[in-house]
Parts: structure tokens; sequence; C-alpha cells
């Protein structure tokens, strides 16, 4: 197509965004039908990318499809944008789609996250995009894909409660605390990556559109704005977040994830912000502890 | 400070100079030339080339260069490759029967129409260290090189027919218009299709199809293969170009084909008789095309009601855990930080670990009431 | 072939169908709001600029194309054809996309593919032209992507059209998705939108 002929007319070795032409239209044609059908994994056909599988290619796919030259790109791991892979990631983007990139939630269009969520809520004109290494909320309980894919045709999702229920029989708790299963738009069970189940109440009637891309795996999936996504419990036993005793030991804030941080060789440790975006913010805002 | 885990930037381009100078060796030592990996390390070529599934040998030899001859890591580098490489046509199947033999055996009889020709191969060398090889003088034993125009001497014509006329073996399928899958595009879906399977066992782990062969004939879902068929050789590449109505020849590749026959009972309202498996390589790959082939068949039980028991028997273990590339990234991602999951677990832990603290001492308490 | 199937491409054709793309994105993220896109220089009549933007942004050789009464012409399968790599194909059932230059050419939606219970992707997207996208009889629509309620009146729909939309959205998860276009700009009607009026 004449389209594909013109990629190396741009002045780099590779084509812009590194995908060619034509698998971008197969995947922007899977993002439009993810969005239609949200929480519905939908097949595409992976590509090798420069970064290994695993490592965040679904995500990196995902972004190298939907960004343009006036983007705007921040990337974490962790919640944090100095993590190796972030860098990673960032880097390859600004080589091969040429867009700026930043280390503030509030100035990016498009976050590629992997493990959390934001804490600042994203906004309308913002795409948050997750890497995710397993689709599939149902494959720790039944590892056969024809049977899974049966379970979600018909939304018979009785075993994921079952397993549910017999953890709390069994220890008093939901044995998950991460990649928590959500219903999304009352319809599909779906992941919401490995990310702290505390983040999974950001997904419910965000701001902003999420795409989840899974490149091992072969899936895109989609939640639009103002969705409903229900993190699965039951009436007696209530979805909870993580909470923690202290507050971030830099900017003294009480409504973020914590990460443990060593201090010393004698184990001590103290907590700040997993999300390094919000924790700067806080702190150039003036608040301390 | 506490920030001491991050600062990833100046990590990552150290790592890289480190690298490129491990790459380098000791720089003393004359650097190895793309061409000379692509001539002298051509089998690791062909694998790099089949798993890679792109044929490019010199691409491939600069793979090899780049990862310091980590196959694997050559292979996704050449994946990576082929994503940014539009897709201009469709060739016609390579017609395998005018193949320009280099080497062709058969097993299940003696001699074969055509003949049989033993070609280069290790089958029979002894495995002997040769330190001729050690100082690296050219031709060291001496031998005038084969002419390589002794090859066009080998053309023969490949007597597909010959193992069918026996009249117990599966006829071969015949040619169809049918679309091939493109598992490169379309994901795979189950239950698969053989066009799709043997695509994606040509790209899959040599080490792990030839671990899942050797399974079945230890008896992990046996199969009974012969290799009524193993050649290597060169062959044409003829592209279609329907715009003009014109079909063209855009040069040779070397490949290496195995068909194998098994002994199948089968159900009762089928014969028995022998069944085929496949396998279809670039290059020289004779231990990857027999092991695709023996996989093939132990993935086609379904067709004769054969119970699926065995690892190598079913589709969805084998297909989703044969790419190299897949798995080496999955695996390797445990180096990534989990700190985040990691908090989030050790909170859960500490919480059941405290709800059991509380229940081991009341149970404590109790006993030393009883007593 | 002639010379204007060529000339009549984006200007810009990787940054314009990436923009184009975002649009259609944002359209089918968030129903009901209008969204401009960027348009070729030139499109063979009547297939509009409009439509033959959204064609050269996600047609390709994987996508068979249907065409309705109007549209289904020579130079128009041959531009397809020549820029995107589409084929245009006579049965409804087996096309990825349908193109429609009046919204009164629309069949039952069930002529097309509306995926599966298992595999409900594998559903058709309905792109239609119409006057334009204000002006017509407002109707309010709900549903993912829409904060609470959002209130439209695209103009040039036949009557009972929105009956028959509710019934494709009431079938959820199977169904089609359509993609509506005046002369500049797009607004999108995922399945999961419903129509109240």
């Amino acid at each position: 197509m004449l389209d594909d002929l013109a990629l190396n007319g741009e002045a780099e070795e590779y084509s812009y965004g590194f995908l060619d032409e034509q698998t971008k239209r197969m995947i922007r044609r899977a993002i439009l039908k993810a969005v239609s059908i949200p929480g519905y994994q939908v097949p595409f056909g992976d590509r090798e990318i420069p970064l290994p599988p695993g490592w965040g290619t679904g995500g990196i796919q995902v972004t190298a499809s939907i960004i343009g030259k006036t983007d705007c790109l921040k990337v974490i791991d962790q919640g944090a944008d100095d993590t190796t892979n972030a860098v990673s990631i960032r880097r390859f983007f600004a080589r091969v789609a040429r867009v700026n990139t930043t280390e503030s939630t509030g100035e990016a269009t498009i976050v590629q996250s992997r493990h959390r969520i934001p804490e600042r809520p994203l906004q309308d004109d913002q795409i948050l995009v997750m890497q995710v290494p397993q689709p599939e909320p149902l494959r720790r309980l039944v590892t056969s894909e024809v049977e899974t894919r049966k379970l979600h045709a018909f939304a018979r999702y009785g075993l994921m409660q079952v397993r549910l229920y017999e953890d709390i029989a069994r220890y008093g708790n939901i044995v998950m605390s991460h990649d928590y299963p959500v219903r999304v738009h009352d319809r599909y069970l779906a992941s919401p990556s490995p990310v702290p189940k505390f983040d999974n109440p950001k997904l419910h009637r965000s701001r902003a559109l999420t795409i989840f891309g899974a490149g091992r795996e072969r899936r895109i999936y989609a939640i639009p704005p103002f969705t409903d996504v229900r993190s699965i419990d039951f009436d007696d036993h209530p979805f909870e977040r993580q909470k923690w005793q202290s507050c971030c030991a830099r900017c003294g804030a009480e409504d973020s994830y914590l990460d443990e941080m060593l201090l010393d060789d004698a184990g001590n440790t103290q907590f700040v912000c997993s999300d390094t975006s919000y924790c700067n913010d806080r702190l150039s805002e003036g608040a301390s502890r | 400070m506490i920030t001491s885990i991050k600062g990833g930037e100046k990590a990552i381009d150290a790592s890289h100079q480190l690298l490129s100078k491990r790459r380098r060796g000791d720089p003393n030592v004359a650097q190895l030339s793309v061409e000379q990996i692509r001539e002298q390390l051509s089998l690791a070529v062909d694998r790099v080339m089949n798993e890679g599934s792109l044929y490019d040998p010199t691409l491939a030899a600069l793979a090899i260069k780049q990862a310091e001859g980590d196959l694997i890591e050559a292979i996704y580098l050449l994946r990576a490759y082929r994503s940014t490489i539009p897709r201009f046509g469709f060739t016609l199947p390579l017609d395998t029967a005018s193949m320009i033999v280099r080497r062709r055996i058969s097993t299940t009889h003696k001699d074969v129409p055509g003949g049989q020709f033993l070609g280069p191969t290790y089958d029979y060398t002894h495995r002997l260290i040769d330190f001729a090889l050690l100082d690296g003088c050219d031709d060291e034993d001496g031998l005038p090189l084969p002419d390589s125009d002794q090859v066009e001497d080998l053309h023969l014509h490949h007597d597909a027919g010959f193992i069918s006329r026996t009249g117990l073996v599966e006829e071969e399928l015949p040619d169809d218009s049918q679309e091939v899958a493109d598992i490169t595009r379309s994901p795979l879906t189950f239950p698969s299709t053989r066009d799709q399977r043997l695509q994606n066992l040509v790209r899959g782990d040599e080490g792990f199809l030839m671990a899942l062969c050797y399974s079945t004939m230890r008896g992990y879902g046996r199969n009974h293969p012969y290799v009524a068929e193993m050649r290597h050789g060169d062959v044409s590449v003829v592209m279609e170009i329907p715009e003009i109505d014109l079909e063209a020849g855009i040069g040779t590749v070397q490949i290496t084909e195995c068909r194998t026959i098994h002994l199948t009972v089968g159900k009762s309202e089928t014969p028995p008789r022998y069944t085929r498996g496949y396998g279809l390589l670039f290059g020289h790959s004779e231990r990857k095309a027999l092991s695709v082939a023996v996989v093939d068949r132990a993935l086609r039980g379904a067709e004769f009601g054969e119970e699926r028991r065995y690892p190598a028997q079913d589709e969805e273990f084998v297909l989703s855990h044969s790419d190299s590339v897949a798995a080496s990234g999955l695996v390797q991602h445990l180096k990534l930080p989990h700190y985040v999951d990691f908090q989030a677990e050790q909170q859960l832990l500490r919480r059941l670990r405290e709800d059991y603290d509380k229940r081991a001492s009341e149970a404590l308490a109790k006993e030393n009431d009883d007593a | 072939m002639n010379a204007s199937v060529i000339s009549t491409q984006f200007a810009d054709p990787i940054h314009d169908a990436q923009q184009a793309f975002r649009g259609l994105l944002a359209a089918t993220s968030r129903p009901g709001t209008i969204v401009t896109i960027p348009l070729p220089i030139a499109s063979p009549a009547p297939l509009s600029p409009t439509l033959a933007a959204i064609g050269l942004t996600l047609l390709d050789d994987a996508t068979p194309v249907w065409l309705d009464p109007i549209l289904i012409q020579e130079p128009i399968r041959q531009y397809l054809l020549f820029n995107t790599g589409a084929r245009v194909v006579t049965q409804p059932d087996s096309a990825a996309f349908a193109f429609f230059a009046k919204a009164r050419n629309l069949p039952d939606f069930r002529v097309f593919p509306r995926g599966t219970p298992s595999y409900p992707d594998r559903s058709a997207t309905l792109v239609v032209q119409v006057p334009l996208l204000a002006g017509g009889r407002p109707v309010s629509l709900r549903g993912p992507g829409i904060e609470s309620v959002v209130s439209v009146e695209p103009a040039g729909l036949p009557d009972g059209f929105w009956d028959r939309w509710n019934e494709n959205a009431a079938n959820y998860p199977i169904g089609i998705d359509m993609i509506l276009a005046d002369a500049c700009s797009i607004m999108s009607l995922p399945r999961t939108v419903k129509a109240s009026f």
C-alpha cells in the first residue's frame, strides 16, 4: 500500500513508532473493538518488538499504535519513572516516535504503566496504557483457553466467586493482594493487571480511557471512561483496599500506596509513596510531615 | 537517602557500555566479521532464521554477533527486525519436489526411487575434538574444497508418491485453495489447525521440541515414528504478482524437509495404516525437522481417536509454551522490580500471620486451662 | 488506473492516519461526542472525504468491505483497493466494514456479522454518511464513556432508527458498531450505547 511504501521517508531507519502501518491498523482496529466491548479480551496479532515479551510488549504495541507527534508520554514501573524498565521504554519511544516525555502525571497525554495506576486522578484528555502479563483472570482456575472462552461467552463466573469464598472460609480473608479481578460494565470479568488492589477503585468511572495490552498472550482490552468497574466481593466481606499505619516519610501523604524502603543494614525501614510524581508534586506544593 | 534503588538512567547507560566492551572481548584478538559467522557458523545461523521466521543469513549472522552468540537473544533481534518489514506479497508454495538435493535419506527402505545421498552430516562423525582446527589455519587438512558446481549434479526429482504406493500410508493432502494461516499476523486459536501448528512448531524452541519428541519416544505418548524421508537442499522461491499476472523467481532458499510415518491402528471405523508427520525448516536443521514432524503427528491424535494424555499430545500445552522468545521474556522478567506487589503480599501475609498467632495462643491458653 | 485514484491519499499518510485514528478512538470512548478528523485531499464521489478518511485509517487487506448501492462503483472499488488493499465484497455477512452514503440505505443490522458469544469482536463496523451531525431529532444516549447522559441530534437518520439501534444494544455483547460521519466530523455509536427519546 502506498503509505507503507512511504515508511522510510522519515530520516530514521525504522518506521514511525517502530511498528509498520499495517500492524498499527490491525492493533487500532482491535483497540476500537476493545473499547466497544469493555473488558472483553480482543485477540490481536502480536509482533516482536525490540523489548522481550513479558517486559511490557503489549503496552508498548498499544502505545506505538496510538502515539503521535503531539503526544507527551510518561512511563512508570512500580509507580516510578526512574526504574530501569520504565527508562528503557521511555527512551524507546523518544527515539522511534520522537515525542516529548515527562515524569509528571498531569502533563502526560499517554501514561504507560506496569503494576500501578497513578494516584492523581487521570483526566479526559489522558489515556492510560497498562502492561499485562496474564490478561485472563480465570486462568489461575482454568488452564484451558477453550474453557475460559466458554465461561466468558456465558458470563459464568461462579468459579471465581467460589474460589474467593473458599479463601474466606479457610483463611478469613481473600488471599489475593494484587491482580484482583473486576467486573466491567456488569458483564466481563477482567484482570486490572497486577496492580495492588489498592488501585482497583481508581478504574471505577475513571475520566480517562484505559487500554490494556498483553503481548505474549496476544490480547487487548479496554475500559472506557465512566464505566462501572466493580471488584469482586461479598455482602459480608466487602472489598477493601490496603491501608498503612504510617504516612509517607517524604511528603506525608496518607492516601497513597506506600513502598517500604530499607534504611540501613539493621533492617530499619521507612514508608514512602510508590508514585514518585505524586510525591514530588506534593513536596513542591509545600506539603511535608 | 531513601531513593537508593532508583536512578535507572545512569545505570542503564553504564550497563550498555559494559556490554559493548564484553562483546568485543580482548581487543588484541581480531574482531569477528559477520561474513565469518554466516559462512563458518552456518548451523547457528539456520537456527536463528527458523525461530526468527526470517530467511536472511547475513542478518541472522549479525544478530548472532550482536548477541554474543546467545541464540535466543539473536532470534529475538531478528524477530523484532521482522516486525518492521512491510509485506508486499506472497510466494507460491515451495516446490520441494524440484529441490536441488544436497542430502536425502529414507529409513524405511534400503533404496528409494531417486536414490539415497548421504551428503554433509555429523551423524557418522567420530565425536573427537579435532585439534587441527585449533590453529585456525585455512584448509589444514590440505584437501581441495569440493567443487561447488557438484551440487548441480544432485538435482533429483522428489518422488513424493513412492511411500504412498505401499498402499498402507495416509494420502498426502492434495493442494487446495485454502488460505494458509499466519500466526505472526493472526493469533493462534484453539482448537488449532494443522497449518497454525506447523508454523508454531517451526518457530518453536529447538530444545523444547526435541524434548517433547523425546518424551513420546520414552512412553509419554508413543507414536512409533519412521523417517520416510529427510532431505536437504535448495529450492527456488517464486512470487506471484497478480496485478500483472506474472510469476517471478526471486531467489533460492536452503531448506530441510522431513516426512515421518507412524503406525496407527486408530478408530474401529478407519483402516489401520501409517499416518503422517511433517516438518519443513530453513537451512540444514534435521534435528529440529524431525522433532517438528513427530510432534506434529502427536498433536493430530484427535483425528485418529487417540486419547490425549501426555504433554506432547496437548496442543494448548505445546503451542503455548514452544516459543523461546516468549518464554525467555517471561522467565527473565522475574528480574524486574516487583516491590509493589511484594509490599501488597507482605501486608496480607502479616495479617494472616497475626490471625494465626492469635489462634495459636488461644489454643495454647485453652490447652493450659484444660490441663 | 486513473491518476486521481493515486493522488487522493492523506497529505501526510502516517501522521494523518494516526490523528484520524485518535479521533475515532476519542469518539468511540466518548459516544455522542462530535470529533473532527483529518481528511484526504480529495475522494472519488460519491464517497465523501470523511468516509474516505475512515477507510484510509482502518481498512487493509484483512478487512473485507461492503458498499451500499450508491457507493458500489468501480472508481470507489479501485480507490479502496489501491489505497488500502481492502477487497469489496457483495455478501454483507462477510464484511468487516460496511460503508453507506445515506443512512436510509441501512438494511437490517443482522445481515452483517455481529460476532459470536465466544468472539463478539468478530463483528462489522457500519460507517454511515449523514448530512449533518446536528439539527436532527434530539435523543439521549447513556452507556460506558458517557458521564451520565448526552444529548445528540444527528440529521438524516431513517424513521425507527433508534428503535433498531436499541435492539442492537439489547443483544450486548453481540452486535454491530456504528460510526456516523458528516462533511468533516464523526460521532461513534459502540454497541454499549442505549438511546432514549
